[in-house]
């Protein structure tokens, strides 16, 4: 079934929307909730809380790409449920690992950014600079949250090079974000 | 900007490229499998034309591919660095692609591949293996010779490639590659997947008659060496503490361990930026940081003027 068709759903407030979803979508939604979450428990109750903020924002949402709209969902509900879970698990660390990771690319300039226009211009315009296969890699590790080793099997690469494919590419935006100003 | 603002950051990344990111990129995959094809038809017509040489190995450039550039397999095929040794179980079947050695390591890609679903669960948990080292002529122990770990390992399927860069002289102690070496492989202790299988058992390599890379010491003018051989270069150092946890060594050091420039005798300079496959660090029994670079190519170290690395010029001893 294509989006278009699946949101149709949404907007008919047919029963079936959520479940056609699930059947176009839900490995998808798992391989997000699964690269964030600690138990496979928690994603599958992840992704089904996204699917009913989905059945709760379309209408009056329409968006372009179900796929899409659906994956952002999907992160920020693994990401909510994270911060719930109060133990230490393999989630809540790769999610440190990667913010300490992101230490590589911070800047000296005290500013910080807090409209999300600008963020997403910004973090857009560093994306669109990189060649496809570099920034499949960036996205997989700091979107996605993919283990390097997971990363490694997807892209057809030893693990060796995806860490210091991330590591070059922590400098770019490093490099990125201070030729920006970072004054903003 | 501070770590946390760029995390929160990539939050607002474009669904356009979060959708990229979602499928892996199969044309990539295409390609190298129409490359092998073509690779493995050339090696077979080599093995035809030249017949007459038994000593002849082509190479398994699937596997090895992953750590190589096409032009370092087709030296390490015309020097004779092929070992294509093959071990096999019910569980696995393990094949020592390439074995050489120089000053530092005994470097080799092994292949491994799950012949059963205990063998497949067990890669899946671990990239490593254990193993026993003891010399063949006297059945002595060798601690020091980490056979199968600290490797870069890859995975397609069932098979997994990896590359072994195994140190000689480590505070565990020296091995001497000279000598006959049997490795026999092992179930490791955290193997939780089938514990009641031995999955490792009648696993061995024999290590003998390992060819030696040619190697050039090249020296900074405050003394430091660098060991330049066809498949990696080594620097022992005071000024990395490699017993510093990886992220104590700050990002500039981090930039300029993996930022090398030769410049050959006939004038022409070769970055090897993008040519190193990993770098790795290790003590030596005596204290100091061996720092190792691997390269996905062959150098010939006799046609090397000097060497730019870590802000010096290293020249020929």
């Amino acid at each position: 079934m294509k989006d278009n068709e699946l949101i149709q759903l949404f907007f008919d407030r047919d029963e079936h929307a959520i479940s056609s979803t699930a059947e176009q979508y839900g490995k998808y939604c798992m391989y997000i909730a699964d690269n964030i979450l600690p138990s496979r428990e928690d994603s599958e109750e992840c992704v089904n809380d996204a699917y009913v903020t989905l059945w709760n924002t379309i209408p009056p949402h329409n968006p372009e790409s179900l796929k899409g709209y659906l994956a952002r969902v999907v992160r920020n509900a693994a990401l909510s449920m994270l911060r719930k879970i109060n133990a230490k698990k393999r989630g809540s660390g790769v999610v440190d690992e990667i913010i300490d990771e992101l230490s590589e690319a911070e800047t000296d300039t005290p500013e910080s950014i807090t409209d999300a226009k600008m963020m997403g211009e910004l973090i857009n315009g560093f994306v669109e600079g990189l060649e496809k296969q570099q920034r499949i890699i960036f996205v997989k590790r700091y979107w996605y949250l993919c283990p390097s080793k997971q990363i490694a099997k997807e892209c057809d690469m030893s693990v060796a090079n995806v860490n210091m494919t991330l590591h070059r590419l922590r400098q770019q935006l490093k490099n990125y974000l201070e030729q920006e100003g970072f004054n903003v | 900007m501070k770590k946390k603002e760029i995390f929160e950051m990539t939050t607002h990344l474009d669904e356009k490229y979060i959708l990229e990111a979602a499928s892996e990129p199969k044309k990539n995959i295409k390609l190298k499998k129409r490359i092998i094809t073509f690779a493995v038809a050339a090696a077979l017509t080599a093995t035809m034309s030249i017949g007459a040489f038994a000593a002849y190995k082509a190479l398994n450039r699937e596997s090895v591919g992953t750590f190589y550039e096409s032009s370092a397999m087709d030296e390490i095929e015309r020097k004779g660095y092929v070992s294509n040794q093959i071990t096999e179980n019910e569980h696995f079947r393990m094949t020592l692609d390439t074995a050489i050695k120089d000053d530092y390591n005994f470097l080799a890609v092994v292949t491994v591949k799950a012949l059963d679903s205990y063998a497949e669960q067990y890669l899946e948990k671990l990239s490593e293996i254990a193993t026993d080292a003891t010399y063949s002529d006297t059945g002595e122990k060798l601690d020091g010779f980490a056979f199968l770990t600290g490797v870069d390992t890859y995975q397609k399927g069932k098979e997994y490639s990896m590359r072994l860069n195994v140190p000689v002289n480590t505070v565990n102690g020296s091995v001497d590659l000279s000598r006959p070496i049997h490795i026999e492989m092992k179930r490791d202790e955290r193997n939780k997947t089938a514990e009641n299988v031995d999955l490792f058992k009648g696993l061995n390599f024999d290590l003998k008659d390992i060819k030696q890379s040619k190697s050039v010491k090249f020296s900074s003018p405050s003394g430091d060496v660098l060991n330049v051989s066809e498949l990696e270069i080594a620097i022992e150092t005071d000024k990395i503490d490699v017993r510093k946890d990886e992220s104590e060594i700050s990002n500039d050091t981090f930039e300029s361990i993996n930022n090398i420039s030769i410049h050959y005798k006939d004038g022409t300079t070769q970055s090897l930026s993008e040519k190193i496959n990993i770098v790795a660090m290790y003590l030596t029994k005596d204290d100091r940081t061996v720092i190792i670079i691997d390269l996905r190519v062959l150098i010939d170290p006799d046609t090397i003027d000097y060497i730019e690395y870590i802000g010096s010029d290293f020249r020929a001893k």
